[in-house]
């Protein structure tokens, strides 16, 4: 097997079809467990959607949630949740990624972004305790802002609310956008703005012919990106509302888990229902990545 | 650039080198010191560092205190508590486990669809997003409809257990560490090397480990780190099957323990954030590197 460098680079084509066949081998166990746990659960995803759960009767009853309006309240309650942080959490995240650029200080930058890393991955369980701790109707910013004389619990806020949710959801939505816009903002060159002024051009009048239009479309692309992220989240909402704000991925949680309202049939409609919104995003995504600006791949 | 000299005969020529010297100098101090940084971009992150600082001050206000003094006892108290020392093990496990699994199953088919299978790139790239369009509490709800307790296929309640959950775990954090692998392998002339290989006598198998594995060992270990922080935090997909892992336990105790769950709360900050700055330090030698896993938790 050692000396067999002559055989080797003149491999008999039996030999290389053997070859390609143990290499095809090789990629045996990707396609076992691609296939064991994610192919065949989501088929089992979309049948299951098509059939009654305590039948197995073909039906279309489980999208049903389709036409009531009462049942479409999680769909507009994640909608509006994510849209809320969405917005929020792009043009904050935006504003400080500039502020970064602007600042031309290496050490910012370097301090900004490995904080933003971590706290783009500081979603789940931990986040909503932090935030239970501070704005929680006992936390520490609730209680100090009490004492100097600003209810926030008596005013009706509530962190575990859409409005709450919207507020810890940015902890890890500002920081993502923060990363994803830095590289498109630092590619833009001084020199086009510097070109704009030599030509006369405004502040406003370079950023509306120049800057907008370059960075409209990694802004919107990063935009679908935290949209998806919000409405797909599942762990912080639960660690803060126990899952009693009606919310997509909470109201798949209680039809599988619950007791009273026990419905896989339904879960896995709400399922495939999620999917659709998930695969808009990041379909969105690839399309707007495609056609993305020639000016800023450097 | 040495000073022109001054008095004697300053011809014209020497004038004119002093005021170019000098506007060179004044150029090069500013490029140095930067324009003034605006005061906008001050304000900007001085707010941007409340909003992020203060739940970490909060947390820690909370958990280390009895509510009146500073104690570190919820700390050691939740230390000692044997609910976080097995669920941390169990967390630990399905982590590393989960992790040499990605790396050993990832790896070689990132490496031979480059090589051999050029054809298939477009199948395995969508398979590698696939999970995003599938976010966890997806996934959970068609891996108990499979392998449930309602299922013929009862993996839940039998001894391969811990299986369901590693190949869960597989798939969630297939789409990052996909990505670092096929970056660091594209980097690299994976042709040419295997070609050489092979033309020295190794055997596929040997130039893999020999000779792919170490030029693309940066990939690896950021592909690592991510699959590792990624499934140390995984609520979802523990929950909803019934794993009693950190995460969980850390809900739960929260629950009746507040002081020593908010101060567990922190621990579990520490174990992210030495995941992500070792990322964070990988980064900075293999451009590229992402370092951040956005799917949604």
């Amino acid at each position: 097997m050692r000396s067999s460098t002559a055989r080797t680079l003149a491999a008999s084509p039996a030999t290389a079809r053997r070859r390609g066949g143990r290499a095809a081998l090789a990629l045996l166990p990707f396609a076992v467990l691609i296939t064991a746990f994610l192919l065949i659960p989501t088929v089992a995803l979309i049948w299951g959607s098509f059939h009654d759960s305590t039948t197995g009767a073909f039906t279309f009853d489980n999208y049903a949630y389709l036409g009531h309006p009462l049942d479409l309240k999680p769909f507009a309650n994640s909608l509006e949740l994510s849209l809320a942080v969405t917005v929020l959490g792009s043009l904050l995240g935006l504003l400080i990624a500039q502020a970064i650029v602007s600042s031309r200080r290496p050490i910012i930058q370097e301090i900004v972004t490995t904080f933003s890393s971590v706290a783009a991955n500081f979603a789940g369980v931990p986040l909503a305790f932090a935030f239970i701790a501070t704005l929680g109707a006992q936390g520490l910013l609730t209680r100090t802002l009490l004492g100097s004389g600003i209810d926030l619990y008596g005013g009706g806020f509530k962190l575990y609310s859409v409005l709450g949710l919207t507020i810890v959801y940015a902890y890890w939505e500002i920081p993502l956008m923060v990363l994803v816009m830095l590289p498109p903002l630092q590619a833009m060159k001084p020199s086009w703005r510097e070109a704009a002024q030599i030509l006369g051009a405004s502040r406003w009048h370079y950023l509306r012919t120049v800057a907008i239009p370059i960075l409209m479309t990694p802004f919107i692309s990063s935009m679908l990106l935290l949209y998806a992220n919000a409405f797909g989240a599942y762990a912080t909402a639960y660690a803060l509302t126990g899952g009693f704000v009606p919310l997509v991925p909470l109201q798949i949680s209680n039809l599988i888990n619950g007791d009273v309202n026990y419905n896989p049939g339904q879960a896995d409609a709400l399922a495939i229902g999620l999917a659709v919104i998930m695969a808009a995003c990041i379909g969105g995504r690839a399309i707007l990545e495609r056609r993305s600006s020639r000016w800023l791949s450097r | 650039m040495s000073n022109p000299s001054i008095g004697g005969e300053a011809t014209e020529e020497a004038l004119e080198a002093l005021v170019t010297a000098h506007v060179d100098a004044t150029a090069r101090r500013r490029a140095k010191r930067g324009p003034n940084t605006p005061v906008w971009t001050v304000l900007v992150l001085i707010c941007a560092a409340v909003y992020f600082l203060l739940p970490l001050y909060a947390t820690a206000a909370f958990g280390f205190s009895t509510g009146k003094h500073f104690t570190l006892q919820p700390l050691w108290d939740g230390l000692g508590d044997e609910g976080f020392q097995t669920s941390l093990t169990l967390s630990l496990t399905y982590s590393v486990v989960t992790t040499i699994l990605a790396l050993a199953v990832v790896a070689p088919t990132a490496y031979l669809v480059e090589l051999r299978f050029p054809r298939l790139r477009s199948t395995v790239e969508f398979l590698t997003i696939l999970p995003f369009v599938i976010p966890p509490i997806i996934l959970a709800v068609g891996l108990s409809s499979v392998y449930g307790i309602n299922s013929p296929v009862n993996l839940i309640s039998s001894d391969w257990a811990p299986v369901l959950l590693y190949g869960g775990y597989f798939v969630l954090t297939l789409p990052f560490v996909f990505r670092a692998i096929d970056n660091a392998l594209r980097a690299v002339d994976v042709r040419t090397l295997s070609d050489a290989s092979a033309s020295l006598g190794a055997s596929p198998a040997r130039t893999f480990l020999r000779v792919i594995v170490p030029s693309i060992s940066l990939g690896l270990v950021s592909g690592a780190l991510l699959a590792f922080t990624t499934a140390m935090g995984e609520f979802t997909l523990a929950a909803l099957l019934g794993y009693p892992t950190f995460p969980v336990y850390l809900l739960n105790v929260n629950g009746y323990e507040p002081r020593m769950g908010e101060a567990l709360v922190l621990v579990s900050f520490l174990i992210t954030w030495a995941g992500v700055i070792a990322l964070a330090a990988i980064a900075r030698r293999a451009p590229g590197t992402k370092v951040v896993r956005a799917v949604p938790m």
